[in-house]
């Protein structure tokens, strides 16, 4: 379909996009009120940026350069000062199940079993029981969680509970998929086992992924696509194409020159977008 | 009383294993403290160290309380005394969480209804309700209802100010998390902010029904004829220390009590009690 995505693997090509945008941000900006009178910061400033259907884009970039920032406008969490955030055309509203968020806390209610948090959602929208149950069935089959639909989440383990939020963002078919640094939490092995879970999952249903990471080697192993953001103000400072593979592995993935080639270019951005960010504020 | 808490706090820091064993060694420690005490007390009247009148032992509150539960004090059988003082407790009590909880949930959640109330619930919430006694008396008499409206009083506030706050702790994460998966108000309200209180509301309870069962026992010794609160201070203008001191045990096992039936309800009810 899109030929230059698949060979485009010198890294660092000029914003573009083919598809029509499932997300787009239109020079969108966000100012916060300051504390107490204080001066109000620009935590993004005129932001564009397109995710196709199907692309699964990392925002990267150093601490405070607005990566929950552009993913909280998305979700509806918050609105944009200026400019527009659209999802399939259409101005996002209000935080709904179309656009689900996983968040770094798997953030399950305590209170329910792992099965009744993951069917939450088409509950609490009325759906009959025969409907997603089955649903629900395929999707603890899926994440690896057969056998502990009874069990309390206070009960798993971090990957197991963070596999329960996934599948409690997916069972309601969203539209788009907001994944705010989730695997940050989870030990290095555990966090391989469920980047390897995402890509599975993803391969299977064809969700459309905005995913934030602070983790180069994370970006580059999910992304179809890396925008590199830099702060104050925040903006998207550079756009990496990542050479797409059907079966992308980890140890494949460690032993492929051109993607080492490339994780050395987007160390480079990301180290110095954040020796930009520390030289703007000396005094924090 | 502090069970529950320590067990919260030890599944959090990740070392329940090994607090689970101390956890089950530490009733006999417990056990073995209060019969030591019990014993030394019994020794400082036996032994002549105390003068019986300053401190009756152990066994001679037993004995009055034998007599006092075949006889009665002052004409009223002693589980009368008992059972007046628990019915006003609880009976107030249990109006204080039924009115307090929602009402302290509605201000957490509306603004508007939060800022009605506010100034009044924080000007009475530190007021010494003992303060209120004698004001109480010259509008409702020593009746019934004094009682009632004092012990309302008291545990009432602390309820509100506790469930309101009990939903502003909910975090924003999880209100987030809830607004993605399409609740409606009302649905966050009662799938989400209700069971995220659910901790926070027993620990509020809990503290009240404390303030409770002291202001009980204050608003007996001024104005009443039963009740174990009037028994000790009747008993105490008498010098019948065996049944003060009788009355102060009783009013402790009894507290005690409705605290552990507490912690059991909790236990029962919440048990993700400590787990976020
Ligand atoms: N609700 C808010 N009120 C005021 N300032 C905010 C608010 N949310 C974010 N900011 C500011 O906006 C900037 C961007 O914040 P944001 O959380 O998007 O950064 P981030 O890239 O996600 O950082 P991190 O990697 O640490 O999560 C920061 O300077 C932050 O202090
Ligand atoms: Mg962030």
């Amino acid at each position: 379909m899109d030929g230059a995505r698949l060979t485009a693997a010198e890294g660092i090509a000029a914003p573009a996009s083919p598809a029509p945008p499932k997300i787009h941000l239109r020079d969108a900006s966000k100012r916060f009120a300051g504390l107490r009178g204080g001066t109000p910061t620009l935590a993004l400033d005129r932001v564009s940026l397109e995710v196709a259907e199907g692309e699964l884009v990392c925002l990267l970039g150093p601490s405070g350069c607005g990566k929950s920032t552009v993913l909280n406008l998305v979700a509806g969490f918050e609105t944009p000062s200026s400019g527009s955030v659209t999802v399939d055309g259409r101005p996002v509203g209000a935080p709904g199940p179309e656009r689900a968020v996983v968040f770094q806390q798997p953030q399950l209610f305590p209170w329910l079993s792992v099965l009744d948090n993951i069917t939450f959602g088409p509950r609490m929208a009325g759906v009959p029981e025969r409907v997603y149950r089955p649903e629900a069935e395929r999707y603890v089959r899926l994440i690896g969680l057969t056998g502990f639909e009874r069990h309390a989440p206070y009960h798993l383990s971090g990957g197991m509970r963070q596999r329960a939020a996934l599948a409690r963002a997916w069972i309601g078919n969203p539209r788009v998929l907001l994944m705010d640094e989730p695997f940050a939490a989870l030990d290095a092995q555990t966090r391989l086992t469920m980047q390897e879970l995402l890509l599975g999952l993803r391969r299977q249903t064809g969700t459309t992924i905005l995913f934030v990471t602070h983790d180069v080697d994370e970006a580059l192993f999910l992304a179809d696509r890396i925008l590199v953001m830099g702060s104050r103000p925040g903006r998207v400072t550079a756009e990496i194409r990542v050479p797409s593979s059907d079966a992308r592995d980890v140890d494949g993935f460690l032993d492929d020159p051109v993607l080492m080639a490339l994780r050395r270019d987007v160390v480079r951005l990301v180290r110095e977008e954040a020796r930009k960010a520390h030289a703007h504020q000396p005094n924090s | 009383m502090s069970e529950g808490l320590a067990g919260a706090a030890g599944d959090r820091d990740g070392a329940a294993a090994t607090r689970a064993g101390a956890v089950r060694s530490r009733p006999l420690v417990s056990v073995a403290a209060v019969l030591a005490v019990v014993a030394l007390w019994q020794a400082a009247g036996s032994l002549g160290w105390i003068g019986p009148a300053l401190l009756p032992t152990p066994a001679e509150v037993l004995q009055t309380g034998r007599e006092l539960a075949e006889t009665g004090y002052r004409q009223v059988p002693l589980w009368e005394h008992i059972l007046v003082s628990v019915a006003r407790a609880g009976v107030a009590f249990l109006a204080a969480v039924l009115t307090g909880v929602p009402l302290g949930l509605v201000m957490g959640v509306s603004p508007t209804v939060a800022a009605l109330f506010d100034p009044f619930v924080q000007f009475l919430r530190p007021l010494p309700k003992l303060a209120l006694i004698p004001l109480v008396i010259v509008w409702f008499g020593i009746g019934e209802f004094s009682k009632f409206f004092l012990i309302y009083i008291a545990t009432v506030l602390s309820i509100v100010v506790g469930a309101a706050g009990a939903v502003a702790a909910v975090g924003q994460e999880r209100r987030r998390a809830a607004a993605v998966l399409g609740v409606s108000r009302y649905q966050m309200f009662r799938h989400v902010l209700l069971p995220s209180t659910l901790p926070e509301l027993f620990t509020s309870v809990r503290l009240a029904l404390g303030i409770g069962w002291t202001t009980l026992i204050a608003a007996e010794m001024v104005a009443a004829t039963s009740g174990l609160g009037w028994m000790v201070v009747n008993a105490g203008a008498y010098l019948r220390t065996d049944v003060v001191m009788l009355g102060i045990v009783l009013l402790g096992l009894i507290g005690y009590g409705l605290d552990r039936a507490i912690v059991g309800l909790q236990k029962v009810m919440v048990p993700w009690t400590g787990h976020a």
